[in-house]
């Protein structure tokens, strides 16, 4: 028997000190916390920065460390920082150091890295260690040389060899999030299939309640035979039917997850309600190892910096035509920059430098060109973008765009028109870099904690 | 004709990692879920259709036990690309909530 207890889904989401008073009560033998996620994006994990405010993660681990500290559990959190990379490790690093500072405790902190450099990255590539993932871009030399940062996502393996030296608190790097929690039991003999599929649940904390009113927290009691959840929150409560909709959540597949050493398969999983009709109880949850040992590969690299104007259309004798002005504005756009800069390509010739993009808000915004509707309404909200080699040259680019479409003729309508309702001023705003996703790979590895190097520091 | 979001407690749609979107349908009850099952308005095809992607890039699963339909599918292009129009996959649910099913009369539980 091991128990586990996920405070909450995130580091910085939150959750209830009733809640959390409960969980320490139960006496678990490991705290865990996923601290991060790919899905705010790129942005993060290229520009080193965390997704999550500062004084939000500060606020949580403020209230769990020194409780875990005095109970003697260690916690575990991965992906810290939100996106896993040096400085993201660091700065939650930091964080931590001024709560052991500021409560007067000591922490012994295992730090285990997850950046992967480009010489290992090109040595696994010439030999045909990397392959790509469902959906993953091409890959090449110049897309690793290009890459600002790239991560790998560790198993289980660093987080067992993190426990050994006996630390508080192990701040791990970019982490399979089921990693975290199922590196104690798996370590204690409890069956892959059954450590994985609970650490798989309750990485998200709460999240597969019934109805999940805030972020809070749950236990896991994992036995080699099955597994019980327990959700904290007064109130809230897990079903069956709840546990199985939650694993279909962000996940490709419904029943397999592929995990650095095989594949976790729940298809043949039972679940069953507890008499306390708040707990649910899972079992035949299977495990298949894969033949090779693989990591997940994450990488960004910059693709430009970005300005944009936002405004509205209410003249709706623009909006009947607004599809044809849009595209023929594009085109003078275009134009009026080849006749401005020399050094522009437009995304009509080899190796663009910008790209110019209208969105169009009440049109097919959210879904481009997958959007299945024509226009109907009085209103539209638009934004003309640029993506530019510079700041400065993306928010002249989107000047150029503004100017042409404020004054730009309307069919129908004769003399000076103002088409853009502008509620900003300035109306430019300058967004900064923007990366995009250049690796979504797997990497094979011969030694699981070879590119994880871990490092006790004493606080 | 009922639309499916009148039959279902959830239809969502978020990012399964940077590159896939992952489409839930969860219906409301057993008989909903059966009766669309059987309708043939969800499959690998219609999906397809209606996101223009190629069908065999489409992921089809029908998870019974909790009466919900999953499919998982490419993005136009990576989360926060440039030209994203949706970081986290999570408003590409329009198509499915419209979509009219059509009832055939027989009785629920017998596919």
């Amino acid at each position: 028997m091991i128990r586990l207890f996920a405070p909450t889904g995130c580091v910085g989401f939150g959750f209830s000190d009733t809640s959390f008073e409960a969980g320490m009560k139960a006496r678990p033998e490991i705290i865990g916390i996923d601290a991060g996620s790919s899905d705010p994006g790129p942005a993060y994990l290229g520009s080193g920065e965390c997704f999550v405010a500062r004084d939000a993660v500060a606020r949580d681990l403020d209230r769990i460390l020194p409780v875990a500290k005095k109970a003697n559990v260690p916690v575990l959190i991965g992906t810290a920082g939100g996106a896993g990379g040096n400085p993201h490790v660091d700065w939650a690093l930091d964080i931590v150091r001024d709560i052991a500072r500021n409560r007067g405790i000591k922490l012994r902190v295992a730090v285990i890295r997850s950046e992967i450099n480009r010489e290992t990255l090109l040595s696994s590539f010439r030999k045909g260690g990397i392959s790509p993932l469902s959906g993953a871009p091409v890959l090449n030399e110049e897309v690793i040389e290009r890459s600002t940062r790239v991560v790998g996502m560790m198993g289980l393996e660093p987080f067992q060899a993190a426990l050994q030296t006996g630390a508080d608190l192990i701040l791990a790097g970019r982490a399979c999030d089921a990693s975290i929690f199922a590196a104690a039991p798996v370590a204690k003999g409890i069956p892959r299939g059954i450590a994985l599929h609970a650490a798989k649940i309750i990485q998200c904390g709460n999240g597969a309640v019934e109805r999940r009113i805030i972020p809070d927290g749950m236990l896991g009691d994992l036995s080699n035979e099955d597994f019980v959840l327990t959700p904290l929150l007064a109130e809230t409560r897990c079903t069956p039917e709840s546990v199985i909709s939650h694993s279909l959540y962000e996940n490709p597949d419904a029943y397999l997850t592929p995990e650095p050493a095989g594949v976790l398969d729940a298809s043949k999983a039972w679940y069953r309600q507890e008499p306390d009709g708040v707990s649910v109880r899972v079992g035949g949850s299977a495990f298949h190892t894969s033949p090779h040992y693989t990591v997940r590969l994450e990488g960004v690299e910059l693709a430009g910096h970005r300005s944009l104007v936002f405004g509205a259309i209410r003249d709706v004798v623009l909006l009947r035509q607004l599809q044809p002005f849009c595209d023929a504005l594009k085109l003078k756009w275009k134009r009026r920059i080849s006749e401005t800069f020399t050094d522009e390509r437009t995304e009509d010739q080899a190796n663009p430098t910008h790209i110019l993009t209208i969105r169009l808000y009440g049109v097919n915004a959210a879904m481009g060109a997958r959007e299945p509707n024509t226009f109907s309404g009085h209103e539209v909200g638009i934004v003309l973008e640029a993506v530019a080699r510079t700041q400065e040259r993306a928010h002249t680019l989107v000047a150029i765009g503004q100017n042409l479409i404020f004054h730009a003729p309307v069919q129908g309508w004769s003399g000076q028109v103002s088409n853009i309702a502008f509620p900003y001023s300035p109306s430019i705003l300058d967004a900064g870099a923007v990366y995009r996703f250049s690796m979504n790979h797997v990497m094979r590895l011969d030694d699981p904690r070879a590119p994880f190097p871990i490092e006790v520091v004493q606080l | 004709m009922p639309l499916l979001c009148d039959m279902t407690s959830l239809v969502r749609s978020k990012n399964a990692g940077p590159f896939l979107l992952t489409l839930d349908i969860i219906f409301r009850d057993a008989g909903s879920y059966e009766s669309v099952v059987r309708s043939g308005a969800l499959s690998a095809e219609s999906i397809a259709r209606m996101y223009s992607t190629p069908v065999e890039d489409v992921k089809f699963y029908l998870c019974p036990e909790i009466h919900a339909i999953k499919a998982t599918l490419p993005r136009v292009v990576g989360s926060g690309d440039p030209l994203d129009t949706d970081v986290y996959g999570a408003q590409q649910v329009g198509p499915l909530m419209n979509l009219e099913i059509l009832l055939d009369q027989v009785p629920a539980g017998r596919i």
